[in-house]
C-alpha cells in the first residue's frame, strides 16, 4: 500500500513509518478473531468465510500471512471450546 | 477555573465550569477485539442523521484502522504532539491501577487539555486544541476505505482498478462516536453558551438556535467529533439518537432504545446505556448494571485517550493482539489488567460479553442463571472451563428484555426465506 520505502521524518503521514510489532502478532491476531467469532456461535465454515474476505482485511491479513492451513487449525481449536454444542453446519 | 474531580485521572483539574453532574450518564463500551470494520454503524447514522446536503463530510460515527487510520486524518497524533508539548516532562501516571473508584487507574501527572494555559494561543483560547484543515475531513478512513490512485495525480483514479491497499503491519479498528463527554471541552470552548449536557442522560448537544459556527467546539473537542456545516454556517456534532434513548421512537412502546450504531453493529462490538451518576461525578455503585460491571467491577473496559482530560464515557476493551505501550497511551495504565482478565474470563465476565447488542432495548440491570459444566479441556494450551449460565437482561421498569445464554445456537434463516420477515 505505501507508495515508496519506509519514511521515518514522516510522523503524521504513516504511509512510510515503520512500526515496531512484537513477533506472532499476526497469529495472535488470528487467534482471536477465531475466538471471538467462535463465542458469537460461528462455526468453523463462517469463521474461514470471514478469513477468507478481502473487505475483512485485518482478518484477511492474517489468513494470507499464516496461510490456509494454519488459520483453519486455529478456527477448529476455537470452535471445540466455543461452539461444541452447535451442529455441523449451523 | 474551577476545579472539579477528573476520577479517571485520579484528581482535581481544572475546567472552566464548576462541576455539574447528569441524574444518568450515557455511556456505552466497544469491544475492538470484535470489530472487523463492516461499517454498518458508520451507515446506519449516515443514513439516519446526515445525510443532506452541506453534511457530506460529517460521519458522527465512523471506524477508523489505528494506528494509521483516523477521522479527520491524524486527529490523535496531532491532538497527543500537542498534548507532549504541553507535556515536556512526559504524559505520566503515577501509582497503579486501584479499587480505588476516585482513581482506579491510578493519577495522572501530566497536564490536561483544559490546563496547558502557556501552549495556547491566541490568549483568548481556554483549551488545547487545533482546527482540521478542509483535506483532513475529506477522507474517513484514508488508504483503507479510499482509492488511492496513482502516486503524483491527486483526485484522479486507477481506470483498471486496483487491488486493496494490504497493510504489512499490526492493526486494529477504532470504531468511535461522540464520547459525550462529563467534562466536555467542546462546551466549555463555546463563548456562546451553546452547548450543553442534558441533566437527565448527559447527552450533549449544540443549540441549532444559539450557534452562530464560530467553529470553538470543532477546534476544542479533542476527539473531533463537532463539526462545521458550511451551508448553514453552523456547528453540528452526534446526538447519541436521544429520541431513542428516550423511548420516544413510534415502534418502541416507550422502551429506552440504543442509538442506531449500537443497535445496527453485526459483530456486536457494541452496549450502550444509562449509568447512574454519584454526586461527586463517579459512577454509582450499581453492581448488576452491564456497563459498571464491565467498567468498574471486571475492569475490562477502558477510557478513549483519558489523559485528554474530558472524562469521556466510551469504553473500550483493548485489541489482545496490538503492542502494549500503544494501547497504554490510548487507554491507560489500566490495559494490561484488563488484557489479563478479558483473556481468562471468568464465568461472570464469560455470560455478561454475551449481552453485547442483542436487542434494540437498553439494558438497565443484568442477572445469571447458573447452567451446567459443557466444556472442560485447553485451548492454546490453557485450561478452560465452560459453564452454559443464561444472562438476562432487565430494561428500565425491570421487565425482562430477553435471555441468552453462554453457548448460544445459531439459527440460519433458509435461503428461500431470507428475506421474509
Amino acid at each position: 500500500m505505501p507508495y515508496g520505502d519506509a519514511d521515518p521524518t514522516d510522523p503524521h503521514m504513516l504511509i512510510g513509518v515503520g512500526l515496531p510489532a512484537e513477533a506472532g502478532t499476526m497469529t495472535e491476531m488470528a487467534w482471536v478473531f477465531a475466538e471471538e467469532f467462535a463465542r458469537m456461535g460461528f462455526d468453523t465454515r463462517r469463521i474461514m468465510s470471514l478469513f477468507r474476505s478481502p473487505f475483512y482485511a485485518g482478518a484477511h491479513r492474517a489468513f494470507r500471512a499464516l496461510g490456509e492451513a494454519e488459520v483453519a487449525a486455529i478456527a477448529l481449536e476455537c470452535v471445540r471450546v466455543w461452539g461444541s454444542h452447535q451442529p455441523e453446519e449451523a | 477555573m474551577a476545579q472539579v474531580h477528573n476520577w479517571q485521572l485520579g484528581r482535581e483539574m481544572n475546567y472552566p465550569y464548576t462541576a455539574a453532574f447528569p441524574e444518568r450518564q450515557f455511556a456505552f463500551v466497544f469491544n475492538t477485539n470484535r470489530c472487523i470494520a463492516c461499517q454498518s454503524c458508520t451507515m446506519a447514522c449516515k443514513s439516519t442523521w446526515t445525510f443532506s446536503k452541506g453534511q457530506e463530510h460529517m460521519w458522527w460515527a465512523n471506524v477508523e484502522t489505528k494506528p494509521y487510520g483516523g477521522y479527520p486524518m491524524f486527529w490523535d497524533m496531532k491532538i497527543l504532539e500537542l498534548l507532549e508539548r504541553a507535556n515536556p516532562e512526559g504524559q505520566r501516571w503515577s501509582g497503579k491501577p486501584s479499587s480505588d473508584p476516585q482513581a482506579p487507574y491510578g493519577r495522572f501527572e501530566g497536564r490536561t487539555i483544559f490546563e496547558a494555559e502557556r501552549m495556547l494561543t491566541p490568549d483568548s483560547a481556554r483549551i488545547l486544541g487545533y482546527l482540521p484543515t478542509d483535506e483532513e475531513w475529506n477522507s474517513p478512513n484514508i488508504y483503507e476505505d479510499n482509492p488511492v490512485g496513482e502516486r503524483g495525480k491527486p483526485f484522479q483514479w486507477h481506470k483498471a482498478g486496483v487491488e486493496l491497499p494490504e497493510h504489512k503491519t499490526w492493526f486494529f479498528y477504532l470504531a468511535r462516536i461522540c464520547n459525550h463527554c462529563t467534562y466536555p471541552a467542546c462546551l466549555a470552548a463555546c463563548p456562546r453558551k451553546a452547548i450543553y449536557k442534558r441533566p437527565e442522560d448527559g447527552i450533549v448537544l449544540i443549540d441549532q438556535r444559539e450557534c452562530r459556527g464560530y467553529r470553538k467546539c470543532v477546534e476544542a473537542c479533542p476527539y473531533k467529533k463537532s463539526m462545521y456545516r458550511g451551508n448553514t454556517r453552523i456547528s453540528e456534532k452526534c446526538v447519541a439518537c436521544y429520541p431513542r434513548i428516550e423511548g420516544k421512537d413510534p415502534e418502541s412502546g416507550g422502551r429506552p432504545w440504543q442509538t442506531r450504531c449500537m443497535a445496527a453493529c453485526i459483530g456486536q462490538i457494541r452496549l450502550q446505556g444509562l449509568v447512574k451518576v454519584n454526586p461527586d461525578g463517579t459512577w454509582a455503585e450499581d453492581r448488576q448494571h452491564p456497563l459498571y460491571y464491565l467498567v468498574h467491577v471486571a475492569k475490562v473496559a477502558l477510557p478513549l485517550y483519558p489523559q485528554l482530560g474530558t472524562v469521556p464515557n466510551g469504553y473500550y476493551i483493548p485489541p489482545r493482539w496490538v503492542p502494549r505501550p500503544y494501547l497504554r497511551q490510548m487507554f491507560g495504565p489500566g490495559v494490561d489488567q484488563a488484557l489479563e482478565r478479558y483473556e481468562k474470563p471468568d464465568r461472570e465476565l464469560t455470560a455478561v460479553l454475551q449481552l453485547f447488542n442483542r436487542a434494540r432495548e437498553i439494558v438497565y440491570r443484568y442477572g445469571i442463571v447458573e447452567g451446567p459444566k459443557v466444556y472442560e479441556g485447553t485451548l492454546r494450551g490453557r485450561r478452560v472451563t465452560l459453564y452454559n449460565d443464561t444472562v438476562i437482561a432487565y430494561g428500565k421498569d425491570g421487565e425482562e428484555l430477553f435471555r441468552t445464554s453462554v453457548e448460544e445456537p445459531v439459527y440460519v434463516r433458509p435461503a428461500k426465506h431470507a428475506n421474509s420477515i
